[in-house]
């Protein structure tokens, strides 16, 4: 880094930043209760971006690049020029790099001395806990652990050094019902999660299972009114992120607007802000990848938006004071309990194939897996057909569960009621 | 031209050399992938330019080593002597391997790897090498794109992109000895526009084994990918049910990939994950359909000499006339199934392990016209524009999000549009119903693919235009 740091001083860059990044990781691979393989790993990637301006000040240009780890300063010296030519041909309109802050002093290094394979050897203890039940097993899974140490420094004297920790489990389970079986499949993302929680998630997938088996075809209807619970939900809120993103606000295709609500006047209270940490969250970081503190932002406050978010490029281009990157979102509870929602007749999906939220065309919807048609009173599971629905007709009565769950860097409701979309079905 | 070995490959090899002999005298097995992808991505849109790294760009390492039944890896990117990284390498692999044994853990059974003495290379040719070629001359030539796109009314967005790809690989092991240089590039152009309050967004790519000449087929992009945004803007939602549709080549590639691509990925075997173990020679599609996957089966992203552990490439028939005839192997998974890999062991990059992973995946064409495919639709409609798709390789569902559905009635084109469209059924229903399949295939090479929600690497996939009978929504 500091030879580098010396070779673009000298250079013709109107600006540089430099992101240096060290993963050491300790990974387990099982088939079954079985070990597969072991890997271990320890990488160092040093990301440069240079930064050209034109002679009137009034453009910016920027070409990016890996200088790979122990090529010569003659080396060095070649890629930088290569990049800095690039650059020069990119124009755009001029923006700032991050500027040194006092959050400096605050970088926090505690995850940078952990016992990897101490770590690796807790989940693997706890993923061996599990056992097997009469119809359902765990098929597979993968753990990895990881600890990364980044430094940051740029050519206005940010030079910001901070660690962190993260951890992924994927964990394929299968349930038998007859000469019939299926998989349920699950990636667990976390920074710290206790082996009683990712027992009772794999036990979970031991309960989809079953449900999946017995489940009859989805019937269809046009006119339903859904509730989404487990993970989409996460990805249905993702919705109001994108919208209120700095570059889709300077592209022109947001709908969000500061001042102005973007749900109707039937919805829940929409409150969404985003915060720089969040417990066990596996995307906690200090500052983003320019060098910029994360800070604590506002998005939505009963329904109106306060704020955006998003690169200090494009902030600069809208003319935002401040700005900040998405580590981690809280989206509060709404006005009815799970019960309450759960109270009238509904098709309540479950797992999808893989959920789409398209925010440009404003459509949601996907594969299902696993559902359940109530009356609100009884219900059973079905399974195929799919889910079609507009943000615009869904957003004017949308309703959404007090109780809120956590998935990785996500705190979002239970259960959101999408009412009168389309359910394709036999 | 031809492409050129890596300068960096050829330098260290003599060093790999000496870390691979001492790392036998502690290993039974050591073999090691060296990787050096270059390449950059130029993307032109009407708000901002930007230049950089193409996303596969990797530089690095991974050794396999196999120990007491086990194999077990390293990567790391940082070149030292080898004697310091041997014994590095050595402490981390067995320390780890001794604390996970020391749970009592049982361990798969990993047959130790016999290989065979080969030294190859493989260096690909393209027209125009990008390194010849300016930035300032690849930029201005995206920015005529971008500014054909945005000249039109109701146009929000228009971005031009394409990327250049120089993949070299060094696989070495006591026994084996092959290196590898090719080059690929990929081009694509989108658009967002809105009209009377509705937004939507049109894209189209171009990939292959090529170089800057890919420039020239993003100029015949444009208009098309403008007409099909127009197209969005004014469509309906489609009235869930089922209909005989055409798939376009780019959404029967989808349907190739998810269906019986992942499906039949032989790593999933070992696991008694994939139903189409059970069927291994048995009907599973329409006798009109075949089905391929290989690295040298077809010219495109993913076509190489070697995969990631060593295997050279092949063309495997994966259906045959509606008849399963075998999966895709990675090495390991190979020698516990007791057949024989078939060169589709691939890695993300030297960071992450070897999967059982799609090459170039497609339907083979028939011999039919799409004239008379549409003709003989009575209601049904023409799917183009895939846009994503998933699998379920234990209970044979398949999703895919596909762009738009163009109308057809008794026979023709109607010019009515539904989007967006999902696409859903039973895989075997699917493919069985096949009925048509027209005498012209493509493949498509921009995407990416990943296992589960992670591991991506690059494929191609396509076919023909295919007749069938799908569940819409």
């Amino acid at each position: 880094m500091n030879e580098l740091y010396d070779v673009l001083k000298t250079s013709k860059a109107s600006d540089f930043l430099i992101r240096e990044e060290q993963t050491e990781s300790r990974e387990a691979f099982f088939i079954g209760q079985k070990l597969d393989m072991s890997r271990a790993k320890k990488v160092t990637h040093t990301f440069l971006t240079v930064f050209v301006d034109s002679e009137d000040g009034k453009f910016r240009g920027s070409a990016e690049k890996e200088i790979h780890q122990g090529i010569s300063r003659e080396e060095m010296k070649q890629e930088i020029d290569q990049a800095l030519f690039a650059a020069q041909f990119v124009q755009n309109p001029w923006y700032p790099v991050a500027e040194p802050s006092d959050a400096q002093a605050s970088a926090d290094m505690a995850d940078a001395s952990r016992d990897l394979t101490a770590e690796l050897v807790k989940l693997v203890q706890a993923m061996q806990e599990i056992k097997a039940e009469e119809d359902s097993r765990v098929n597979s899974y993968e753990i990895f652990v990881n600890q990364k140490q980044t430094h940051i420094r740029n050519s206005r004297g940010v030079d910001v050094t901070f660690s962190g920790f993260d951890c992924e489990i994927e964990v394929v389970t299968n349930s038998r019902k007859d000469d019939h079986e299926i998989e349920i499949y699950k990636d667990l993302r976390f920074s710290d999660k206790s082996a009683e929680k990712i027992i009772a998630e794999v036990r979970g997938m031991f309960h989809t299972g079953r449900q999946r088996l017995n489940a009859v075809p989805t019937r269809q209807n046009e006119h339903a009114d859904v509730l989404l619970t487990g993970n989409a939900v996460g990805s249905f809120f993702q919705y109001f992120a994108m919208h209120t993103n700095a570059s889709y606000q300077y592209m022109g295709v947001a709908k969000a607007k500061i001042g102005e609500a973007i749900t109707g006047a039937d919805a829940d209270p929409l409150n969404i802000r985003l915060v720089p940490t969040l417990d066990g969250s596996a995307k906690n970081a200090p500052y983003d990848e320019t060098g910029m503190p994360v800070a604590e932002r506002v998005l939505f406050e009963n329904g109106i938006c306060r704020s955006y978010w998003g690169s200090l490029q494009h902030a600069h281009y809208i003319g935002m004071k401040n700005t900040t990157s998405m580590n981690n979102m809280v989206v509060e509870g709404g006005s009815k309990t799970l019960d309450e929602l759960r109270s009238m007749p509904h098709i309540e999906i479950t797992d999808f194939s893989a959920f789409d939220m398209d925010a440009v065309s404003g459509t949601c919807g996907g594969e299902i897996r696993l559902a359940y048609e109530s009356d609100g009173t009884t219900s059973h599971p079905t399974t195929s057909g799919s889910l079609s629905a507009r943000y615009d007709d869904v957003l004017k009565n949308l309703t959404f569960s007090k109780e809120t769950q956590q998935i990785n860097n996500r705190v979002v409701p239970c259960a959101v009621l999408l009412r009168d979309v389309t359910v394709a079905g036999e | 031209m031809q492409v050129p070995m890596s300068s960096y490959l050829v330098e260290i090899k003599p060093q790999i050399q000496e870390l691979i002999r001492l790392l036998e005298r502690e290993f039974d097995y050591v073999s090691v992938l060296c990787t050096d992808v270059k390449g950059t991505t130029y993307r032109v849109s009407m708000h901002q330019t930007t230049v950089g790294d193409y996303h596969f760009c990797e530089r690095g390492f991974v050794v396999r080593a196999w120990q007491d039944g086990s194999y077990t890896e390293y990567s790391f990117n940082n070149l030292t002597d080898a004697a310091d990284l041997a014994e590095e390498i050595t402490s981390a692999l067995k320390s780890e391997f001794q604390a996970l044994k020391a749970l009592g853990i049982a361990q798969m059974e990993s047959p130790l790897v016999q290989e065979e003495a080969i030294t190859k290379t493989m260096q690909n040719e393209i027209e125009i090498d990008p390194e010849t070629v300016s930035a300032e001359e690849i930029l201005s030539h995206l920015r005529k794109l971008c500014n054909a796109g945005a000249a039109h009314e109701g146009i929000l967005e228009f971005q031009s992109t394409v990327s250049f790809a120089r993949v070299n690989k060094l696989f070495l092991s006591s026994k084996k000895d092959l290196m590898q240089s090719y080059a690929f590039s990929e081009g694509s152009l989108s658009a967002i526009g809105t009209e009377n309050g509705k937004q939507n967004m049109s894209y189209r790519s171009c990939s292959g084994l090529k170089g800057v000449e890919i420039l020239n087929e993003m100029d015949a992009i444009v208009e098309e990918i403008i007409a099909v945004l127009y197209d969005k803007l004014h469509s309906d939602p489609v009235i869930p049910g089922m209909y005989d549709v055409i798939t376009a080549p780019d959404v029967t590639g989808v349907i190739a990939h998810e269906a019986f691509g992942h499906g039949v990925e032989m790593d999933m075997f070992v696991k008694n994950r994939a139903l189409a173990k059970e069927y291994i020679g048995k009907p599973v599609a329409s006798q009109l359909s075949s089905m391929h996957d290989g690295a040298v089966g077809a010219q495109q992203v993913s076509s190489y000499l070697f995969d990631d552990e060593g295997t050279l490439g092949t063309d495997t028939t994966v259906i045959d006339h509606g008849t399963l005839v075998t999966g895709i192997s990675d090495l390991v998974s190979a020698l516990r199934l007791g057949t024989t890999p078939t060169g589709n062991g691939k890695r993300e990059s030297f960071e992450r392990k070897v999967y059982s992973r799609m090459t170039n995946t497609y339907f083979t064409a028939g011999t039919d016209k799409l004239d008379d495919m549409i003709a003989s639709i009575e209601h049904g409609y023409l799917l183009e524009s895939v846009q994503s798709g998933m699998e379920d390789p234990k209970h044979w569902g398949i999703q895919c999000m596909v762009g738009l559905g163009r109308e057809i009635k008794d026979g023709k084109l109607t010019g009515k549009v539904v989007s967006p469209v999902t696409l859903t059924g039973y895989v075997p229903d699917l493919l069985k119903s096949i009925s048509m399949v027209s005498d012209k295939e493509e493949l498509f090479g921009s995407g990416m693919c990943g296992k589960g929600h992670k591991e991506w690497v690059k494929v191609s996939d396509g076919g023909p235009y295919l007749k069938c009978k799908v569940r819409l929504g």
